[in-house]
């Protein structure tokens, strides 16, 4: 979590203040909402959080109401989901696409090999990601 | 003021969903071909009240130090070339990171 916070939260909110260029201050505060899962109500993790990063607010969606109140929960995952499914389904038609051309039905085989799947899967997450990034009005409806 | 929200979420790599097949009528267990694949990995979604998706993280599992969790080549160049890093991260089990620098 340390080092998603570092590598992913804080690098973040440091680019939108340097694209300010000064306009906010160096440590311009922002908002973390995040759920109430057990990495995050750690409190060595909170401490740390507190120690070197004051200037970054943890709010928590109250336990049980994710499902209302978390934007990812609410209408990110579900599209991001669904678009990465989509393009499962399109890699695998595809492959039995081309198998059928010189293969009887009987001897088509999708080969979905652990190896296999991650590899495919990275450029699936990919698009999915780049589509929910590219439409601010899907992402902002979310919250 | 920026606004941030995160979670964690299963992803299945084989993302079938509820798959049909073709079987007779009022057989028992009737497999569907990777419908009941199980195999996951762990994606991370984080997104700002002012519209903005932040880089994924992802996180596929497997033994530290093997280079088999890694995707491959191909595909680790085409992420590249967005701007996507990967590195391997030691936490509890090896781990692949997929994030826009």
């Amino acid at each position: 979590m340390r080092k998603y916070i570092i590598g992913m939260i804080d690098s973040y909110v440091r680019s939108v203040v340097k694209a300010s260029n000064g306009q906010l201050p160096v440590d311009q505060k922002a908002v973390l909402l995040i759920d109430c899962w057990s990495v995050h109500k750690n409190e060595e993790f909170l401490s740390w959080m507190k120690e070197e990063y004051p200037h970054l607010i943890i709010l928590f969606v109250p336990g049980g109401t994710t499902s209302k109140f978390q934007p990812a929960d609410t209408s990110l995952n579900r599209p991001f989901k669904a678009t990465v499914k989509a393009a499962y389904h399109l890699w695998y038609a595809q492959d039995v696409g081309q198998q059928l051309q010189g293969h009887a039905v009987g001897e088509v085989k999708v080969g979905t090999a652990v190896g296999v799947m991650r590899d495919l899967s990275v450029g699936w997450l990919l698009s999915s990601w780049e589509r929910l990034n590219g439409d601010a009005s899907i992402v902002k409806k979310a919250w | 003021m920026q606004v941030i929200n995160w979670d964690q979420t299963g992803m299945q790599l084989v993302p079938a969903g509820n798959a049909c097949t073709y079987h007779t009528k009022n057989s028992l267990d009737v497999s569907v071909a990777n419908g009941d694949d199980k195999r996951g990995y762990t994606a991370m979604l984080a997104s700002t009240a002012s519209g903005k998706m932040l880089p994924l993280q992802v996180i596929y599992g497997g033994v530290e130090g093997s280079l088999r969790v890694l995707p491959n080549v191909l595909c680790r160049a085409t992420a590249a070339a967005k701007g996507f890093v990967f590195a391997q991260t030691p936490i509890r089990a090896a781990c692949v990171n997929i994030s826009l620098e």
